[in-house]
This record gives C-alpha cells, sequence and structure tokens, in this order.
C-alpha cells in the first residue's frame, strides 16, 4: 500500500475510529484521539501486512480496539467523567451534557462489554466480525453483549 | 423490545469528534517523522555494510601481502637459528611457522578492525546516499 492510498483509506475511516474511541473513553476527546493517532500510526508502519486493502476499516478497528485495551493497561489516567466537567471547550461541554448518561453509564461496563456493545450497535459488526476483531469465540462475544446489555438497561433506567 | 431501545439510542449517538483537518494534520506530521527515522536507519544500515566491506578488503590485502612476504621472514628468523646451536633447526622451523601464521592472522585482524572503524568514522549518512 502506498503513502498517498493509506491516507485515503484513512480519511474515509477516520470519522468512524474516532467516534468510536470517543465512546470507548465515555466522552474523552483527548484521548480517543490520542489513541487514535497511536493506531493510525501502528497501522501505517504494518501497512504491508494487510493483503486485502477491502477490509482496511475492520482491521484497523481491531488496531484501535487493541491499543485501547493497552493504554487501559499502562493505567493512563484518563479524566473519569465528572473530572471532564471542569474542562471548558463548547463542543466537548455540549457533548459531555447531551451524552451524559450514556458515557456516565458506558464508563461502568468492562471494557470488554462497552466493546462488544459499541461495534455491534454503533458500528454495525456482526458477532463473528466482533469475535474476529476481540479475538474471542463468538460465544464470549454473544455473552459480552447478553451482560452488556442488562446492565446498560439497568444503568440508564436508574 | 429494550434491544430497540438500545438501537435507537446508538443510533441518535452522533457525538462531535473535533476537526479532522487537525487530526489529519497531526497524522501526517507523525507519518513524516516515522519516514525520517525509517531512511535515518537505513542509511546506518548501508553506512555499516559498506564499512564491513571496506574492512573485509583491507584485511584480505593484508593477509594476501603478508603470506606473500612470509618465506623472506622465514629466511630471516631462520638466520637466527645458526647462531643458537643449542636449538635444534627442526624445532625451530615448527614453531616460527605456527607463531608466524597466528602473527599474520593477528594483524589482518587489526587491520580490518581499524579499517572498519576509521570507514565508520568517515562516512557520514549524506555520502553513502
Amino acid at each position: 500500500m502506498t503513502r498517498e492510498q493509506f491516507i485515503s483509506h484513512v480519511e474515509a475511516v477516520q470519522g468512524a475510529i474516532r467516534r468510536f474511541l470517543l465512546a470507548l473513553c465515555c466522552g474523552d476527546t483527548q484521548l480517543a484521539d490520542d489513541i487514535a493517532q497511536e493506531a493510525f500510526m501502528k497501522a501505517y508502519l504494518a501497512a504491508d501486512n494487510l493483503k486485502d486493502p477491502a477490509k482496511f476499516k475492520s482491521w484497523v478497528f481491531k488496531i484501535a480496539y487493541t491499543t485501547f485495551i493497552s493504554s487501559l493497561r499502562s493505567c493512563r489516567q484518563y479524566a473519569d467523567y465528572d473530572s471532564a466537567h471542569d474542562i471548558a471547550t463548547p463542543d466537548r461541554a455540549d457533548d459531555a451534557f447531551r451524552y451524559q448518561d450514556l458515557y456516565q453509564a458506558l464508563d461502568r461496563l468492562p471494557a470488554k462489554e462497552r466493546t462488544s456493545v459499541l461495534l455491534f450497535y454503533m458500528e454495525g459488526y456482526s458477532i463473528k466480525e466482533i469475535a474476529d476483531l476481540e479475538e474471542v469465540s463468538a460465544e464470549a462475544v454473544k455473552q459480552h453483549l447478553s451482560r452488556g446489555r442488562s446492565h446498560l438497561r439497568a444503568l440508564l433506567s436508574n | 423490545m429494550e434491544d430497540e431501545n438500545i438501537k435507537q439510542l446508538f443510533s441518535a449517538f452522533n457525538p462531535s469528534i473535533g476537526s479532522s483537518d487537525q487530526f489529519m494534520t497531526r497524522l501526517l506530521r507523525n507519518m513524516e517523522i516515522v519516514e525520517m527515522v525509517k531512511q535515518n536507519n537505513l542509511a546506518l544500515k548501508r553506512r555499516n555494510r559498506l564499512a564491513v566491506l571496506i574492512a573485509a578488503l583491507c584485511g584480505f590485502v593484508v593477509g594476501v601481502i603478508l603470506t606473500l612476504l612470509f618465506p623472506l621472514v622465514g629466511d630471516w628468523v631462520s638466520s637466527f637459528s645458526i647462531s643458537l646451536p643449542h636449538l635444534t633447526i627442526a624445532s625451530l622451523t615448527i614453531d616460527y611457522r605456527f607463531v608466524g601464521w597466528i602473527v599474520m592472522a593477528g594483524v589482518s585482524c587489526i587491520t580490518a578492525l581499524n579499517a572498519y572503524e576509521v570507514a565508520m568514522s568517515k562516512m557520514t549518512p549524506s555520502t553513502v546516499r
């Protein structure tokens, strides 16, 4: 894949990847963008490994997911939802208010449930695709989805 | 039913993610830095390979010269054995040949190593490109 091809693929998918990471990071735009940058750089360095350019989006989603998990493991301190109120940018304040309940609920889900729910409902991936992305079995994804749904329902109804 | 509620919740989920132009500018800058580092590493590899080639060549040339000079050196050493009657010529012959080969190998290796060091210090990445 040439540099120009890579850039055009990135321009096509960067919005979806950043929205996915924003939801995973429960509204922290800065962290989501940092992880997105890291994910795209990893993709750029490994671009020759991608055999089928048509699978670029799902491939980058996988990289973005593993990068997010790595950032959790390295215990990056990202602002929990409550401290996000202190950061004064108009768009973030508006979004924080508009999606306040959803971010709070997502924040309380375990990472795997959160990821499965977002990939299924937000991005429209099938269970098999999510299983490939997360490198787990389809049964495990079904369990994550089922638990994620129940938790979300309980949290959002409160 | 409740699954539908969650579907609707996420279909309405459309947060603002900030400027795409800024994001792409930052990404392109990072990609350029990576390219620069890759080019630099490539130049260092080429420099190293050239230095190894020069070192091997120098070591080989010195080895050939010493091998050609070896009989002359042998004659010179054997001229000393005549003045030392208690040492047999046969034992001295074996000793000097063995020692001579060792010394030649050592000199060739040291020459190669020095040639490598000098080549690496003289070559800058720009001269190799």
